[in-house]
């Protein structure tokens, strides 16, 4: 039997549940132009 | 210190490309978390690496919600509390290696940010938008849309 507490309980882990999934951001990916002066070792 | 080793330094990179695209003097790179990326503190990093190296630019993919802010339109960007101002395209990063000037933006590119205004019915909108990411002093991190997809 869920209890008036237990039920609170589960209100706060599944609102805790959420925010941990919500705090991944959505940079996907980035594109760096680099101007160079020499071989940069990035796998010329 | 070769640029990737001190890339890989930088605080929140996940990884690098394992090969530079030469052609367009790019390469990609992605963070921890899908973390925002300030282009100055990149900027700052990579010259302090001493390599001769420099960045011209940052472009960024990200995924969130259109929005409008007073009179900016906003991208809300999902996950975070962060806010870019939307912007029609600039010059790109991408780089013409032959001519040594930015790459010529395409037709579909320099209508992208008017196309994607003109889904805005006054509610937030789900989209994915790619482009130049700049600081604009006084008006923060600012996104410019070069392609957009709209998202479910």
């Amino acid at each position: 039997m869920i209890t008036r507490v237990n039920r609170h309980l589960i209100g706060l882990l599944a609102l805790a549940a959420t925010a941990v999934a919500c705090a991944r951001g959505e940079m996907l990916s980035y594109t760096l132009g680099i101007d160079v002066n020499c071989p940069t070792g990035l796998g010329e | 210190m070769p640029i990737r080793e001190g890339l890989a330094r930088l605080e929140g990179v996940e990884s690098i490309s394992p090969r530079p695209n030469v052609a367009e003097a790019t390469c990609e790179l992605r963070t921890k978390d899908g973390r925002l990326l300030d282009p100055e503190v990149l900027s700052k990093h990579i010259y302090e690496i001493r390599v001769g190296a420099r960045l011209r630019g940052l472009e960024a993919a990200v995924t969130g919600s259109l929005d409008k802010q007073g009179q900016d339109f906003v991208l809300r960007v999902a996950g975070t509390n962060a806010v870019l101002r939307l912007a029609a395209l600039g010059p790109k990063v991408q780089k013409d290696m032959a001519r040594k000037t930015p790459m010529p933006s395409t037709r579909s590119e320099d209508k992208a940010y008017t196309k994607l205004l003109a889904k805005w019915k006054g509610k937030p909108l789900s989209v994915q938008i790619t482009g130049p990411l700049i600081r604009i002093e006084g008006k923060g991190l600012t996104l410019e849309v070069r392609q957009f997809a709209l998202k479910r």
